[in-house]
């Protein structure tokens, strides 16, 4: 039913070519991640302030790319002025693209994963890519984490998140070697993929523990798992004990930020993300200019930047 | 002689090949792991299982009458996005977020139960549609983001423990021993048990299967709801994603735990077998830190293993 559905909202957008001139496509991943929520809301602020019509779309889950594969090639049906997408996998990006390059149409990555080379290496010439390095993210991570440990051989426990996400991959394999480089004698007890999910994080949290009584760090792969950890540490009463760093910077991760639950969260400024590749669609539907990479800021926060509001960047997290 | 008690009746197979299955790993990671067998990890695994379990305990009430359904991690997705949006938005009390919460599974369990009846289409399709409509419902509820960060009495309680046993698994004893006297000491039971082995058989016996139909799903939607409550207490977040994919785990338990996926026959500590053997395997697996691909082989695996087992009762 919820197939049918969908596959209707997709035959009414197929069956409207005469409203395609002014409308711009993103192709979002999971609804009802706030990251992508978050991105959602940065795209269509902008596009009401800039006067023009944006559509986004947003699979059922982080791993569904058929379903991503169909929402590109019926939105390409409707012959947008652009369309921007967060590809699930670079096959996906290949497919899509290719298909859009054919009819004309301007298109681009936004969050990242599929970079201007990846798509010179597929042989197409995509308008701009806007995100944040998920290997650097995680490098950040690991960064804040050996300044916090308080010790040269902390116990970490890594929380990945959905096997065979690309970024999913970035932010661990990031995190695991920045840490070695900074911390030799660290050791990561463990290193569990939890699909992104909230309650599986803090099961497996509260199992480790299990193990690990003297556990240092958690780092989460996103802020919903880090969340589900610092609800496992609370439960046991660790709060003190251990650390926990997220990554996103949701609006739920910097509340616990303040509230002295989460250490820190590497924010990714989906909002701006958002907003800036509204900006760059625009300028590519009527430029037709390629090839532009633009990397956006991913502050760590933590409770006293959060507290003081300094940074001038704090204003697109959203 | 135990054997021949054991082969006479199906159920009794059935859990003795559940509890032998749930020993036998239980024996393997206790060899494999010193923290298996500690009282807190025991907690632990118990507390893991609650929400899956609740769920479980409604499912074995819907596949014992004959049905699926496919709503209730969705209605249990709904009832704590809503419970969640009560406390934190609509300031409502506790005594009136909770209720009303748990009731609003109830309800959504009652209308798929009422549209079976009135369209006569499978229970697949009509509870295919209510899951879309309630996760539907939960998205709008929480304008599509988690609703986090609920007062601290209603968390404390919902994570603290009675007499050093988790409130979870409080819960989840309650729902069990509520949902073993509704399916074993009622009529209302047996009704769903008959009409799960024959329609015909049920209507000729004088038992309205509509009624029962409609109370079979009254009641996997209360415990949907009961399960969406505290799925928010534990995570803090009413989720409007939560559960994904829950009611294929929970179905797999009321089979593992010795159901009929065609109905007539299913037992509440069958399933509660089924969910431990699930809840078990994810603990130990964890407590090993095997590597993510390799826990999806074992699953897998183990799965396959215990579909054998139970073939092996089916053949006598």
């Amino acid at each position: 039913m919820k197939r049918l559905g969908f596959a209707a909202l997709l035959l009414l957008l197929s069956l409207q070519p005469a409203f395609a001139e002014d409308r711009y496509i993103f192709i979002l991943i999971a609804r009802g991640n706030s990251y992508w929520t978050t991105m959602a809301n940065g795209i269509q602020d902008e596009a009401h302030s800039k006067g023009v019509t944006s559509i986004v779309y947003n699979t059922d889950s982080a791993t569904d790319a058929e379903q991503q594969l169909t929402i590109c090639q019926t939105a390409i049906q409707s012959k947008p002025k652009a369309l921007v997408m967060s590809a699930i996998n670079a096959s996906i990006a290949t497919q899509c693209f290719k298909m859009a390059a054919e009819q004309g149409i301007p298109f681009a990555d936004i969050d990242g994963a599929f970079s201007i080379t990846d798509a010179q290496k597929a042989g197409l010439k995509m308008a701009f890519s806007v995100g944040s390095d998920n290997y650097t993210i995680g490098q950040e991570s690991a960064q804040y984490a050996a300044k916090i440990a308080g010790k040269p051989n902390p116990k970490v426990f890594i929380l990945e998140g959905t096997v065979g996400s690309l970024q999913a991959r970035k932010r661990a394999d990031g995190f695991k070697d920045k840490l070695k480089d900074l911390l030799p004698l660290s050791d990561v007890v463990a290193s569990i993929s939890v699909n992104f999910d909230r309650i599986k994080a803090m099961n497996a949290t509260l199992d480790i523990l299990q193990r690990q009584p003297d556990l240092d760090i958690v780092y989460a792969a996103n802020d919903d798992m880090a969340l589900g950890a610092a609800e496992a540490v609370r439960t046991l009463h660790r709060e003190t004990q251990i650390k926990i760093i997220g990554v996103d910077g949701t609006a739920d991760a910097r509340k616990a930020i303040l509230d002295g639950r989460l250490n820190a969260s590497v924010a990714q400024l989906p909002y701006l993300m958002g907003k800036r590749s509204v900006e760059l669609a625009i300028d590519a539907s009527t430029s037709h200019k390629t090839g532009q990479s633009e990397t956006t800021a991913t502050p760590v926060l933590t409770k006293e930047l959060l507290q003081s509001n300094s940074d001038p960047v704090l204003q697109y997290v959203r | 002689m135990f054997a021949r008690i054991l082969t006479q009746n199906p159920n009794r197979l059935s859990l003795a090949q559940c509890l032998f299955f749930l020993a036998a790993l239980g024996v393997f990671f206790s060899f494999t792991s010193p923290y298996f067998l500690s009282v807190s990890n025991i907690n632990n695994i118990l507390t893991a299982s609650a929400v899956i379990g609740l769920i479980a305990v409604g499912a074995t009430f819907v596949i014992a009458s004959g049905h699926i359904d496919l709503s209730s991690a969705a209605v249990m997705a709904l009832c704590g996005t809503v419970c969640a949006w009560g406390l934190q938005k609509g300031e409502w009390s506790p005594w009136i977020a909770l209720p009303v919460s748990v009731s609003l599974g109830g309800v959504c369990g009652l209308v798929t139960g009422f549209l079976i009846t009135l369209t006569k289409a499978p229970s697949f399709i009509v509870s295919l549609g209510m899951m879309s409509i309630a996760r539907a419902a939960a998205y709008i509820v929480s304008h599509g983001m988690p609703i986090y960060g609920l007062p601290d009495n209603v968390i404390t309680g919902g994570q603290g423990a009675i007499a050093s046993v988790p409130v979870p698994v409080l819960l989840l004893l309650t729902g069990i021993f509520l949902g073993w006297v509704l399916l074993t000491q009622t009529k209302f039971g047996l009704h769903a048990l008959i009409l799960g082995d024959s329609v015909f058989a049920a209507e000729a016996t004088g038992i309205s299967a509509n009624r029962v139909r409609l109370k079979v799903f009254g009641v996997a939607g209360l415990y949907s709801g009961m399960a969406g409550v505290l799925f928010m207490l534990r995570t803090n977040a009413g989720d409007p994603t939560a559960g994904q994919s829950y009611e294929l785990i929970a179905i797999t338990a009321v089979i593992l735990g010795g159901a009929n996926l065609f109905g007539g026959r299913a037992t509440i500590i069958g399933t509660m077998l089924g969910v431990l053997c699930l809840g078990v395997l994810q603990n130990g697996l964890n407590l090993l830190a095997v590597s993510t691909y390799y826990q999806i082989l074992f699953v897998g695996m183990v799965l396959l293993a215990a579909a054998f087992l139970s073939r092996v009762g089916y053949r006598r």
